[in-house]
């Protein structure tokens, strides 16, 4: 009898870890803040910086870089309206699951669990198969351990 | 034996002249030398008599105060395709192709005891092997199977794939018999880069990678279920997606190695979501983390599936699903968070009226000193707009791209998220059709082949 295992099956599947991040904030941006926003936007840009996990804050913004960027990003942060911080030393912890944001409480679960795990959550991003947060260095691989043992195939 | 799955959906089995359209293509296939397996959906989309979501309002109106067990609502469900293969093969018979009705047990598929939306465990394939051997052209009930022997329960019962199923099921059976292809029959001629109700000249694809129409289907585009790409991805199955009522060519989905480079594949538009935004800034620096820790904790317990994500030092905010928003107000709006060694007091207010529940929890609270007051902004009725691409979302610039055109023409971008193959945007549902007209030229996809 031939059986494939056509499906993967809900719940979390996987999660990975990833090293050589730099977080940067960008806040007190005044009003207008859309205008100011795009205008930060527009000068990372313009310094041939790509940039990962953009989110918008109450008063600026946020986004992770590689590593490798991080002299170009510190030189366009010293030019950046509002207050800028650049904090190297960050890791990308990721939980996959497929169609994850559909699945009930979830997402919550594992931001509430990383958030009670002692490590420093400075970030978070959702896509419908994946969860990212973006954590200290120090300390990840104990939490992407932690995750790996009680969330994949198991009780949230 | 070349056999090729042809799958057909509810309106290119909704009419007479929608099956005699449908039933030529099984026919030209056979004739070109294909074995054909058919799998429909059942009749029609919705108001339809015999579409599925017909049957169910049937269900509902003997008793509309209780739900209707899981069970049964399966085995009803499960009616449409029985009734659309029955009249499908019977059609084809009349055409002189000597034909079979098969129900999803019957075609070997066995799926976990997930009632409504179950998913395919393995599939023996020997009945159909059998059939297409005699010469018979076997047409399969979509989104259906029944439970796996090997399962702890409902052994036998007929369960639904939920959501898309008939795709499922057609990806599923291309795997088990190693099909050259399978083919997706739709209403369009094939994955559009937009959803031509927005974009009414949005170009078709004529290739697309298994990622990329795995991440447009996640994102609302409706034409192929993504559980089908995905499955169609693991088992390297040629994948199309064609017109039932056209001869175009449709849409070829193939492995990225035979796509290769930088491109924006659509934009897609999904989900009717409310934006909550909460700012920790009343509170002290070091009470935050436990306080947003709080909220979530309130979110998982009560099964809230978010959205839209964002954490930051100075508050965080996610977007949840209109129907789940009226349980997450009443859970959050009045609620009293202790926090820190001390137990200093966070009363969180939802919108920016207080409300009685708000109101009567401070007056309670005053003689423990004052109640630090956590506020999130509301923002209802908002979609996600989103982007996808391969190899182009990571270069500089994309991002300002997409918030400078649409705050050019007064789209407020709420939030954002982003992955490898897609950029979405939160925005006002009201602007869905400007912001994915905007992106789709913003972005270049009248272009687009």
């Amino acid at each position: 009898m031939e059986r494939h295992d056509f499906e993967i099956r809900p719940g979390v599947h996987r999660v990975e870890l990833r090293h050589g991040y730099t977080q940067v904030h960008v806040t007190n941006l005044g009003e207008p803040l859309t205008e100011r926003r795009i205008e930060v936007l527009r000068m990372v840009a313009e310094a041939g910086i790509s940039l990962d996990f953009l989110k918008l804050t109450h008063c600026g913004l946020s986004f992770l870089v590689p590593d490798s960027q991080l002299e170009p990003v510190r030189e366009v942060a010293a030019r950046l309206p509002g207050t800028t911080s650049v904090e190297s030393g960050r890791s990308v912890l990721s939980v996959h699951a497929p169609n994850m944001r559909d699945e009930e409480g979830l997402m919550a679960s594992i931001v509430h669990r990383a958030l009670e795990s002692g490590c420093a959550v400075s970030h978070v991003g959702d896509m419908h198969d994946s969860l990212m947060l973006v954590v200290e260095s120090e300390g990840s691989e104990r939490v992407a351990e932690e995750f790996r043992a009680t969330l994949i195939g198991g009780s949230r | 034996m070349k056999v090729l799955v042809m799958k057909f959906g509810g309106t290119s089995v909704a009419t007479p002249e929608a099956r005699v359209l449908s039933a030529s293509k099984v026919v030209s296939a056979r004739e070109a030398g294909f074995s054909p397996v058919v799998v429909v959906s059942a009749i029609g989309r919705k108001g339809a008599p015999y579409a599925t979501d017909t049957l169910l309002q049937f269900l509902h109106e003997v008793d509309p105060h209780t739900a209707p067990n899981a069970r049964e609502t399966d085995l009803l469900m499960a009616c449409g395709e029985i009734l659309s293969s029955v009249v499908f093969a019977q059609l084809l018979k009349s055409m002189g192709y000597p034909s079979v009705a098969v129900t999803g047990q019957q075609a070997g598929i066995f799926t976990d005891p997930e009632y409504g939306n179950a998913r395919i465990r393995r599939i023996e394939p020997a009945n159909l092997l059998r059939w297409l051997g005699q010469g018979l052209v076997p047409v399969v009930c979509g989104f259906q199977g029944v439970v796996d022997p090997g399962a702890a329960q409902g052994l036998g019962e007929v369960t639904t794939l939920g959501r898309g199923g008939s795709d499922t099921t057609a990806s599923a059976l291309g795997a088990a018999l190693k099909a050259v292809g399978v083919e997706i029959y739709t209403d369009v001629d094939g994955v559009k880069t937009a959803d031509p109700d927005y974009v009414p000249d949005a170009p078709t694809l004529r290739k697309v990678t298994y990622e990329e129409v795995a991440e447009i289907a996640h994102l609302g585009a409706k034409v192929l279920h993504p559980r089908a790409a995905e499955i169609a991805m693991r088992y390297n199955i040629p994948l199309f997606v064609k017109s039932t009522f056209s001869d175009a060519p449709g849409t070829e989905v193939v492995p990225l190695d035979k796509l290769p480079g930088r491109r924006i594949t659509g934009v897609t538009h999904s989900g009717k979501l409310v934006f909550l935004s909460f700012d920790f800034t009343p509170a002290p620096q070091e009470h935050r983390r436990e306080l947003a820790s709080r909220i979530y904790h309130a979110m998982a317990v009560n099964g809230v599936n978010l959205h839209m994500l964002n954490l930051s030092p100075d508050g965080t905010g996610f977007a949840v699903p209109r129907t789940q928003y009226p349980m997450v107000e009443s859970l959050l709006n009045g609620l009293v968070v202790p926090v820190g060694e001390e137990r200093s007091i966070c009363l969180i207010q939802i919108g920016e009226v207080e409300t009685k529940a708000v109101r009567t929890q401070a007056a309670l609270l005053e003689r423990f000193g004052t109640a630090v007051r956590i506020r999130a902004s509301v923002t209802e009725s908002c979609t996600m707009v989103s982007v996808i691409g391969h190899e182009y979302l990571q270069q500089p610039g994309v991002f300002h791209r997409a918030i400078k055109v649409l705050a050019d023409n007064q789209i407020a971008v709420l939030q954002t998220s982003d992955s490898e193959l897609s950029m979405s945007l939160l925005i006002l549902e009201s602007e869905t059709r400007r912001a994915v007209s905007l992106l789709h030229d913003a972005f270049g996809l009248q272009e687009a082949t």
